[in-house]
């Protein structure tokens, strides 16, 4: 992985002055300016570094602080999950789907289950995809709670942080208390969910949600408007809707560039056509449209309309009824031959999964796509120019998680 | 060995025999102990406060209030292992951490705690102390180029650039002061500050002419200002703590570092803040008077106890801010600290300087209703 | 709009040459053959009336050789598909284009200067099924070391002993120091 990368390209020739001393024409007397010589440096933002997410390798070639050139380096994190797809049965397969997106394991699993639903012509029942929809939206806000904390501690604000993470403390014990787990649920079966929600379980979200929008209001107030954080993201990272679309950004780095495009609202997967909800996007509020200050944005405000998603589907949920299809053998569970896409909106951006089938316990082929591996490839578009502090700044913003960069 | 013996006897019967060199000594020792406690405070302080802000609780296991953690920590640094890296330069490592502490160090000798506790009474105090502070700055060069490390480098030179440039409006912010009072010796600029109205009245308590120089003129409060920030740069904390970003250069210059020359780095933190921070209370917020326009004139062993309490206390308290706003900030990127600092405090403080000067020839120290 | 009517839409514009549709169970796709696989792509990005501006996925499939049970007769050749997932924000659809590749010959034409996005997922391609992208800016391994031998998501891919010197077998004894 690091050889050829080193060796891609040769590094740029300086330009300066033939003769450094030279005025600018005849007969002057010489320039007091001379051209410093300096060399261009290669650096590893390496696999172990505070802020690249995970364990992501970006070589860049450094002019001073100045960035001209990046190349990102992944891999690091590949663990074959399109090949074990191939040869583990399709119950078998949940729990890898929480494994790419780890942060927001929820969307991977209802992604993974709607194209095996598809495939195999599976119909849900009502009160699994109310139950769906109300975890799917509650991993949302707990995703971007850590993408908007860890984003802070990017730039130097080690106090929000904690702020962001007392929130999602409560919602992992919301979570952990239906399913069992905190990051990993394994929640969302093929056909249904795993379990129902126990007593009190809605009521306790209620509460969560009652105060959940002043503190968001408190965590504003700490680092959105701050001036410093303005600063390091406004006008930093500008990412034209043109490109953005050329890159296959998708999900709030697509929104945060001025595109009100949401896959809730375009294709509308689960039950969210039932629901009222706005799709905000960036617009160039502080600073440039579609800087890193805009993305930063959209998230805080999609956590808002995470908890109006939520308090609907809680208030629509139906009060009893099956949360597991029928005639889902799960034992011996086999899918039709066909092929399906399904693309969801994920945290950041819009998870898919193509499912080729053969009839068969497992499929015949998985392709997963990652929102975070599409997101990344625009690095090496946008990063030259910028310097340091602002690399880690566009990065951040970007919101990676290389568990689905890599798979 | 057999030459080398009297000379230790002579030198010992010199610091035990004569009073000067006894008292030398002694007060070498007594800073170097408030040094070493005053760190060891300082952390606590730090953690205690940085969980207040961040909703958590900090130290609490490790004797009341969690008081001795930083003893223990100091216990684990000292055991770790001593790394040095192999295509280190290997002098320059091993000394970096010394001479940075030492810059910090140093300016304790000058810093008077109360009328009769200070270690040296220099003449030159206020100078002095920001001449040696930048001592400092060489000591963590050092420490970034030898660390054989590219982002240790990045620390270094971004050190270098936002320490070097910020000297410059610290030094001008407390030029205001020493044109106001006319003296570089900090014990005659809080005898300024707490200097009588009525020249010939006596007695433990009266109203003094100048008060606090903070709030003596607009311009010396602009000074008061710009000096604190300035000194949030020059102590390399948040929002300029851009040498040891820890997000973006891994702990910076002192990366390489692990045990005992990690805690020095630590160390020379703390000695900066506290005595960036005692430099700021002595010139600007009277030093060891507890209330502005009211002086107090107590003397002997007790008096002077109360007032190092006094002097004590309100460094604690400017420790504190500066903890407070390390946590609250975030981080300012390196180009936007160098137009801080050139475009903004530079003019600011040149303009105070001149605008005092002007006042000081006039004779006035504010224009009521105008400024 | 379905895959069947951009058909319809793409005969229309003279560009249908040698088209298909997959009819397939589920996702219905479009089926091109290789030559015209450029022109098809520029086409479907740039025509206002489709306006596929994003690019949402490239995957590379080896399809094993299929022989009906009972007459051993062959009824799938062994061979290579790419199949790209197209977008269009305008018209909110979403459209599948496969192409066939032989085996003996897994290249097709790169749209990494249509989509930019395309890039990575190309390079991602390559290197696990093993398809060349004709055209590609920067055609290298991506996930794996740049030293791996092999592509793994092919059928007949053989896991290696060992790599670099690390025992790769999974019921090997630890190396005795």
């Amino acid at each position: 992985m690091a050889d050829s990368v080193t060796a891609a390209a040769p590094l740029p020739t300086p330009s300066r002055p033939a003769d450094p001393t030279a005025g600018a024409a005849p007969g002057r007397p010489p320039d007091t300016f001379v051209d410093v010589r300096t060399q261009e440096l290669q650096i590893n933002m390496g696999p172990q570094h505070p802020s690249t997410h995970g364990v992501l390798r970006v070589a860049l070639w450094v002019d001073g602080e100045i960035v001209t050139r990046a190349d990102p380096d992944i891999g690091y994190l590949h663990r074959c999950a399109e090949k074990i797809g191939e040869n583990v049965s399709y119950i078998m397969y949940v729990p890898y789907t929480d494994r790419y997106d780890y942060l927001a394991a929820m969307n991977n699993n209802l992604g993974y289950c709607l194209a095996v639903e598809k495939v195999a012509e599976l119909e849900v029942p009502e009160r699994a995809q109310y139950i769906r929809t109300i975890a799917v939206e509650l991993n949302r806000i707990a995703s971007h709670l850590m993408a908007v904390g860890t984003y802070g501690l990017d730039v130097g604000a080690f106090t929000p942080f904690f702020y962001a993470f007392r929130e999602r403390e409560e919602i992992l014990r919301l979570l952990e208390w239906i399913c069992g787990a905190r990051l990993t649920y394994n929640f969302i079966r093929i056909g249904g969910v795993m379990r129902d929600a126990p007593e009190g379980w809605v009521a306790d979200i209620l509460k969560f949600l009652d105060d959940f929008e002043r503190k968001l209001d408190e965590f504003d107030d700490l680092l959105t408007h701050n001036h410093i954080f303005v600063q390091r993201t406004a006008d930093v990272g500008v990412i034209p809707i043109e490109k953005a679309l050329a890159y296959g950004l998708t999900g709030p780095n697509l929104r945060g560039s001025g595109l009100r495009y949401d896959l809730r609202r375009e294709a509308p997967y689960l039950l969210y056509d039932r629901f009222e909800f706005d799709v905000p996007v960036g617009t160039g509020m502080k600073g440039t449209l579609g800087d890193c200050w805009d993305r930063y944005w959209v998230r805080m405000l999609e956590m808002r309309e995470s908890a109006r998603i939520c308090r609907q589907a809680i208030a629509q949920l139906p009060e009893g009824g099956e949360i597991m299809a029928k005639n889902v053998r799960h034992l011996a569970f086999k899918s039709k031959p066909g092929e399906g896409y399904v693309g969801i909106e994920n945290p950041r951006g819009e998870f898919g999964y193509y499912l080729i089938s053969e009839g068969g316990s497992s499929s015949y082929r998985s392709r997963i796509r990652a929102p975070s591996f599409c997101n990344l490839s625009i690095l090496d578009a946008i990063l030259p120019g910028t310097m340091l502090g602002d690399a880690v700044a566009i990065i951040g913003s970007i919101d990676i998680v290389l568990g689905e960069v890599d798979r | 060995m057999d030459t080398l013996v009297p000379h230790l006897q002579s030198a010992w019967q010199w610091a035990t025999g004569s009073a000067f060199a006894f008292s030398l000594v002694l007060s070498i020792l007594l800073v170097v102990a408030f040094v070493s406690v005053w760190a060891m405070f300082a952390v606590w302080l730090e953690r205690k406060a940085s969980a207040d802000f961040q909703v958590r609780l900090g130290p609490v296991y490790v004797g009341p209030f969690g008081l001795l953690q930083s003893l223990a920590d100091g216990l684990k640094l000292a055991f770790k292992e001593d790394l040095v890296p192999r295509e280190s330069d290997r002098f320059l490592f091993l000394i970096a951490p010394a001479i940075a502490f030492c810059g910090a160090f140093a300016a304790f000798a000058a810093l008077p705690f109360s009328p009769a506790f200070a270690a040296v009474d220099l003449d030159l105090g206020l100078f002095f102390v920001v001449a040696i502070t930048a001592v400092g700055v060489i000591g963590v060069l050092m420490a970034g180029w030898s660390s054989n490390n590219k982002w240790s480098l990045y620390g270094a030179m971004r050190e270098a650039a936002q320490l070097v440039s910020y000297e410059v409006p610290s030094a001008l912010a407390l030029m205001v002061p020493v044109l106001v009072t006319g003296s570089l010796n900090l014990k005659e600029i809080v005898g300024f500050q707490c200097a009588p109205i009525d020249a010939g009245s006596s007695g433990a308590i009266y109203l003094s002419a100048n008060g606090w120089l903070a709030l003596y003129s607009p311009w010396t409060f602009v000074a008061f200002l710009v000096y604190y920030v300035a000194s949030l740069a020059e102590c390399k904390r948040a929002p300029f703590d851009l040498p040891e970003a820890e997000s973006e250069l891994v702990s910076g210059f002192h990366t390489e570092y692990s045990g005992l020359r990690f805690s020095f780095f630590f160390l020379e933190e703390y000695a900066m803040m506290f005595v960036v921070s005692a430099v700021a209370v002595l010139v600007f917020l009277g030093g060891w008077q507890p209330l502005p326009f009211v002086s107090l004139d107590l003397g002997g062993a007790a008096g002077n106890a109360f007032f190092a309490v006094v002097f004590l206390a309100k460094c604690i308290l400017l420790v504190w801010v500066q903890m407070w706003l390390r946590w609250t900030l975030p981080r300012l990127r390196v180009d936007q600290v160098m137009v801080m600092g050139y475009k903004y405090l530079i003019p600011v403080t040149l303009g105070a300087l001149l605008l005092m000067a002007l006042y000081a020839h006039w004779g006035v120290r504010y224009i009521p209703g105008i400024v | 709009m379905t895959a069947a009517e951009i058909l319809a839409t793409l005969e229309k514009d003279g560009q249908g040459e040698g088209l298909a549709l997959f009819a397939g169970p589920q996702d219905p796709a479009l089926v091109v053959p290789r030559e015209r696989l450029r022109a098809v792509m520029t086409h479907l990005r740039d025509a206002r009336h489709l306006a596929f501006d994003l690019l949402v996925l490239v995957t590379g499939t080896h399809m094993t050789e299929k022989k009906d049970a009972k007459s051993q007769a062959i009824v799938r050749e062994q061979h290579f598909e790419v199949i790209w997932h197209l977008r269009s924000v305008r018209h909110r659809c979403v459209l599948a284009v496969k192409t066939k590749l032989p085996f003996s010959d897994p290249e097709v034409d790169s749209v990494a200067d249509l989509w930019p996005a395309a890039n990575w997922h190309e390079r991602e391609t390559f290197d696990l099924v093993g398809i060349t992208f004709r055209g590609h800016p920067d055609l290298r391994r991506i996930l794996l070391p740049d030293d791996w031998v092999g592509h793994p998501l092919r059928k007949d891919y053989v896991y290696p002993r060992e790599y670099r010197g690390i025992n790769l077998e999974v019921d090997a004894p630890w190396p005795t120091p």
